[in-house]
């Protein structure tokens, strides 16, 4: 059966990962209680990813935050001093192109029965067993078997049957070609005398060049004449991604995709990677291209997105058929999830192990440390890159300055590392929500931004809103910024109007325009604000889903990332003296500089513009009065203006913000940053507060299953450990068709115990063999899927023909029982379908007669001579 | 005058040259469409990822279709793409030839300006660093021995330098490069393995400047080693074949002492076709080295251009630098015109 080396990879993926649980456990202390990070200091530096592990080696850093190769992750096991982090953070698809080709040639992925067969080519079990050497997951969907989607879609993919077939897939082929008038020509596909000819583009920076070569070993076995193009991303992609797929410059391309955060209820993904409205199938939705059209799979996933149902089950219904018409498209084939390395001192503690990001978390640096030292040094392939530029509107657009960034600001809300449930973080929330299918009032004194007047005006009467989010910010506002002038409700009341203003007010959006047009859509649902008291603001948005939390996420009207007097300011330098821009196409515009605040020239012009403010006494009254109340004194004012004028002088930067460090230093042409701790005693976070440390995953005990007597009721245990409320999800399978027989959900005994349960209706129906039984578990606490497979006997208790599998194989010595085999235990002998029993008895009959006449023939060979 | 005449036709030639490599290379980004593709394939890619960040915030697909198309308009007025390349093109061309090289799309200097300039600037001393103090230093070793050997043809020291030379033509540098780093850096912990400056850098400019020759000196140290062996022989090949010619001779009979044949009658014979090779080593060593700087981390010239051609592609960058490097090359043709004329006796413009 071809899954099992599917299921393989998963049950090597949660060994490895249980196994880094449990001997990875550091207890070193953190050498500082104050409130504020665990170190005093982090060093940020580039280093080349190739010899990363050399400088680890070496001590030259601590931790390296860009994910490793393949071969030097795996070279890098076992070293003494190391470990790695791994996270399965990348996902590899194929697209291939469906468009139709011109008049007199035949572009075979054209054929969707040819894309479907093209599935059972792709052999993701020696892609992710041999040139992932492991680290990687099979994947036959754009959902990864560990991601908690997975079993939304559990019976689908294991009715779809998909595996390494080449002689299935290669006659499904034939009979396409010949049907579409193609031949065969000594094992050659031609159509109209000419060879038919498929182009690959192939990237050749990671391992995804030898996945190509495998692909076009397959195909050029299955008659095509394939015409690789290595290529670098650059190249790659402007051949793919911009071009007509009708001008059929490519065929297929090895794809690799990034993922940043665990997402428990995707609404994304299935549109991004399957609905042709989103953009992202051949055709790109580029004007004058052609495009690949599906308009069912549209609707519904636009249904998904817009959060157009009632309850969960209606959700998951509409993702299981976008799921399965997706499927039927084939035009961008899966292959695997891969698990990404960061290697580390093994002595660095604290660390957060985000279940999809891995080390890469807004978690880990406030918690990371080693005993002894107060300072960490953290790799990363840059510190600076030529597209960096932070600013809080229209910069920070590469990971490697979010990467540093994220440390020294505190975000109102942050997706939980192992749920991926937003989760509350600075500010605390209280969700009211009257949908999905009614509204409620907005109060007349809640107030909207009437850009026209740069002031808050009420909302008025009649207005409703599906929900309401009432935000504490009290943890901020208990502390100061990091030039040491509190956190006031004023900030965040500038940095709403800000956002509005920009959106609405026609002078600022006509030159923000990227902003303005961006942003509007996501501010029209906001339906009014009103101040409760010095801490608490209420939000009103049309927005629902049926887990709260996300509701806040998407009503935070706020990241309260930097004070308001240099939001001001930098306004003031964008929009009136017309010095600056916050966006990259506003800087090319107007040629003017795209604002980074790391820059001294840059800040210096901020700097200036706030000293002639300060200079003229101006600050912006109108915007910080909501509701009657003013929020801003003019002493305020000045003492915030005097601030940051001396925070420029001793830093010749502008990075003013509120998390447990700040930016002491920042040095391109060196490839370095130093972030130091920020010790206000009233931070309201230390270190230990936010170290998860690494998820507990759920784990299946031994198992102990009979076999299944036909005709008769079936019930069994199965026993799983893990955090939380557990679940478990079923799927019986009958391998010879490929056809589920019976799916659900596992009832639960006891804690961890959970009952399997066939009727004697679905027993009777059964021929004798075996059959596989696959089970996810779950849990609340996790947004990761683990899955076994049970091979169960099915017998005919009149005739007792059932033989005991080969448990030879198994890593351990508990006894398995008669008729019951065990992946997560067993990690072998695949590759038997219902049937194998008996196949495996011809097979031993066979065997001992060959035997037999072997032993016989010497001696008939000695009577001759 | 007749000589200035010969000179001011030779500028002119050569500034027909800068000319027609620019044009050249401007109808040839444009007619094959690399230009315009590689502006798309920017546009495409940052519309890919604002798809997927927007989708975050916008439900409404048409709203978000809306806006996409909106940013989309935006951006391709921002690269240019609203035009066809030969608007857009040619004022590029115009801009750098008056020696404005315009700013870039994507690039930015250390100190986040887009103005090529700007950023060749914070490149060229970093890549002079390296390349220029290891040519000169391979041009010092080189003229020094290679003239000794010139001098003893055919023995012992001869030998085993040829052999030697043999060898360092035959080493990658990248190669070389990742070896020493090896061996010197990871064993022997003598020098740094890469980057420009330590951890943390220096504040002071003097030890600012002293950590980068320390992390310099690997990088040199290797360019050297790969460059010396094939200058040194060419040095004494055409020092030998200078020595043996008949005026060499001449001279050596008539008694003059060996040092004057060997400073007026040879090395000034065989010193036009040596300040050729310095000259355009020189020229050359100011682009960097793609391989080098990446196996060292080196921000120079070199990963300039990669960058610019094949990492993030920037059409103003590209232009720029070909302009840049033409000139250079157009400037070391002259000043080898007029050197020729003071270095060689029997050069004689009519």
């Amino acid at each position: 059966m071809r899954l099992s080396g599917q299921i393989r990879w998963l049950i090597a993926l949660t060994l490895t990962l249980g196994l880094s649980l449990g001997v990875n456990v550091v207890s070193a202390s953190p050498p500082n209680q104050d409130p504020g990070p665990a170190v005093d200091r982090l060093y940020f530096k580039a280093f080349d990813v190739d010899r990363a592990p050399l400088d680890l080696e070496k001590g030259n850093m601590d931790l390296y935050l860009f994910g490793l190769k393949v071969a030097a992750a795996s070279e890098l096991r076992g070293v003494e001093g190391i470990r790695t982090y791994e996270a399965p953070a990348t996902t590899l698809s194929i697209v291939l192109n469906p468009s139709p080709a011109p008049d007199g040639q035949l572009n075979p992925f054209s054929i969707p029965e040819i894309r479907r067969a093209f599935q059972f080519l792709v052999n993701r079990e020696f892609v992710a067993g041999s040139i992932y050497r492991g680290m990687a997951v099979p994947m036959l969907t754009h959902v990864s078997p560990l991601d908690f989607d997975y079993l939304t879609i559990y019976d689908l993919v294991h009715e779809a049957n998909i595996r390494y077939d080449p002689e299935f897939a290669r006659e499904r082929i034939r009979n396409s070609m010949l049907e579409n008038g193609a031949e065969l020509v000594n094992g050659k596909w031609f159509y109209g005398g000419a060879p038919v000819v498929l182009k690959g583009v192939i990237r050749v920076e990671d391992e995804r060049r030898e996945v190509g070569d495998l692909l076009r070993a397959e195909l050029d076995q299955a008659g095509f004449q394939v015409v690789p193009a290595y290529q670098t991303f650059a190249p790659a992609i402007q051949r793919v991604y911009s071009s007509d797929p009708a001008s059929l410059q490519w065929h297929f391309y090895t794809e690799g995709w990034g993922r940043s955060a665990p997402e428990r209820y995707d609404f994304g993904a299935i549109n991004h990677f399957a609905a042709p409205w989103m953009g992202n199938m051949p055709g790109w939705r580029a004007a004058g291209f052609w495009q690949f059209e599906n308009d069912d799979l549209d609707r519904i996933g636009k249904r998904i997105f817009t959060g157009q149902f009632s309850t969960l089950d209606e959700r998951n219904d509409l993702y299981q058929t976008a799921t399965q018409l997706a499927m039927d498209d084939s035009v961008r084939v899966w292959v695997a999830t891969v698990i990404n390395s960061f290697p580390a001192d093994d002595q660095l503690g604290g660390v957060t192990q985000d279940i999809v990001a891995g080390p890469r978390s807004p978690w880990t640096l406030r918690e990371a440390h080693i005993e002894g030292r107060s300072e960490l040094t953290i790799g990363h392939l840059w510190v600076w890159t030529e597209r960096t530029t932070w600013n809080p509107v229209g910069g920070f657009g590469d990971v490697y300055s979010t990467d540093i960034w994220r440390n020294m600001s505190d975000p109102p809300l942050w997706n939980h590392p192992f749920t991926g449930v937003p989760i509350p973080f600075r500010a605390t929330f209280d969700v009211e929500t009257a949908g999905p299918n009614e509204k409620m009032d907005v109060p007349q004194d809640a107030v909207l931004l009437d850009s026209d007047a740069d002031r808050w005006v009420p909302v008025g009467s009649d207005v409703k809103a599906v929900s309401k989010v009432t935000f504490d910010y009290s943890k901020y506002f208990q502390s100061k910024w990091h030039h040491g002038q509190p956190i006031t409700m004023a900030d965040v009341i500038y940095s709403i109007y800000q956002n509005f203003d920009i959106a609405y007010d026609e002078k600022k959006s006509e030159i923000e325009f990227a902003t303005a047009v961006t942003a509007r859509p996501y501010l029209e649902t906001y339906k009014g604000f009103k101040v409760l008291d010095e801490n608490r603001l209420e939000v009103y948005v049309d927005f629902w889903h049926f887990d709260t939390n996300n509701i806040a996420a998407y009503a935070s009207p706020s990241s309260l990332s930097m004070p308001w007097e240099m939001l001001w300011a930098m306004d003031t330098l964008v929009f009136d003296k017309r010095q600056a821009a916050y966006s990259d196409t506003a800087a090319g515009r107007f040629q003017v500089p795209w604002i980074s605040l790391v820059m001294p020239k840059d800040a210096r012009l901020v700097r200036n513009t706030l000293r002639e403010l300060s200079d003229d006494d101006l600050m912006p009254s109108e915007v910080l009065t909501m509701g009657q109340k003013s929020f801003v004194t003019e002493l305020d004012a000045e003492r915030r203006y005097r601030a940051v004028m001396d925070w420029f002088e001793e830093f010749e930067m502008l990075v003013i913000a509120n998390g447990p460090f700040y930016l002491a230093r920042y040095d391109p042409p060196a490839q370095f940053a130093e972030l130091q701790a920020f010790r206000d005693p009233d931070y309201p976070f230390r270190s230990g507060d936010w170290n998860f440390g690494e998820s507990e995953l759920i784990r299946f005990k031994p198992l102990a299953l009979d076999a299944i007597n036909i005709g008769q009721d079936y019930t069994g245990l199965i026993d799983i450990e893990g955090p939380g409320i557990l679940g478990l999800r079923y799927v019986l399978v009958d391998p010879v068709i490929g056809k589920v027989l019976d799916s659900g959900e596992l009832t639960q005994e006891s804690p961890g115990t959970f009952h399997v349960g066939f009727e004697k209706t679905l027993t009777t129906n059964l021929e004798p063999g075996l059959y596989h039984l696959y089970v996810a578990g779950y849990s609340d606490s996790l947004a990761r899927t683990t899955e076994t497979r049970i091979d169960l006997e099915a017998k005919n208790l009149v005739s007792e023909a059932s033989i005991t599998p080969d448990t030879s194989a198994t890593l351990d010595t508990k006894p398995v029982p008669k008729g019951v085999t065990e992946d997560q235990v067993e990690v072998t002998s695949s590759g038997c379908g219902r049937g194998q029993s008996t196949d495996l008895s011809y097979g031993i009959v066979v065997t001992l007669l060959m035997g037999i006449m072997i032993r016989r023939r010497p001696r008939k060979s000695q009577k001759v001579q | 005058m007749a000589l200035l005449q010969v000179l001011l036709f030779r500028a002119l030639t050569l500034a027909c040259v800068l000319l027609s490599v620019l044009v050249l290379l401007v109808v040839i980004l444009g007619t094959t469409g690399f230009s315009d593709r590689i502006l798309s394939g920017v546009v495409d890619e940052q519309m890919r990822g604002m798809r997927l960040g927007l989708a975050q915030t916008i439900r409404d697909p048409e709203r978000l279709e809306e806006t996409l198309k909106t940013r989309r308009y935006d951006l391709e007025a921002f690269y240019g793409l609203n035009q066809p390349w030969y608007a857009r093109l040619p004022d590029t061309l115009f801009r750098v030839v008056t020696l404005d090289l315009g700013e870039a799309r994507t690039l930015r200097s250390f100190e986040g300006s887009p103005k090529v300039s700007d950023i060749v600037l914070d490149r060229v001393p970093n890549t002079m660093l390296l390349l220029t103090s290891s040519l000169a230093i391979t041009s010092i070793i080189g003229l020094f021995v290679g003239v000794k050997l010139a001098a003893r043809v055919g023995t012992l020291f001869d030998r085993t330098i040829s052999f030697v030379a043999a060898v360092s033509f035959a080493l990658p540098a990248w190669w070389a490069g990742i070896l020493l780093i090896l061996l010197l850096s990871y064993h022997l912990d003598l020098l740094p393995s890469g980057g420009m400056y330590s951890t943390p850098p220096p504040v002071s400019a003097i030890s600012r400047f002293l950590d980068l020759l320390k992390h310099a000196l690997l990088p040199i140290i290797t360019l050297v080693l790969v460059s010396v062996g094939p200058y040194l022989y060419s040095v004494r090949t055409m020092t030998l074949n200078v020595a043996q010619e008949d005026h060499v001779t001449v001279a050596r009979v008539k008694g003059i002492a060996e040092n004057l044949v060997l400073r007026r009658h040879i090395l000034r014979v065989a010193a036009p076709p040596i300040v050729t090779g310095l000259m355009f080593s020189f020229i050359g060593s100011l682009s960097g080295s793609i391989l080098v700087e990446t196996v060292f981390n080196w921000q120079g010239m070199g990963r300039l251009i990669f960058e610019a051609f094949a990492g993030t592609p920037d059409e103003s960058v590209i232009v720029a630098l070909t302009f840049v490097y033409t000139l250079l090359y157009v400037i070391g043709r002259f000043v080898l015109e007029v050197l020729y004329l003071i270095l060689d006796p029997r050069v004689r413009y009519t």
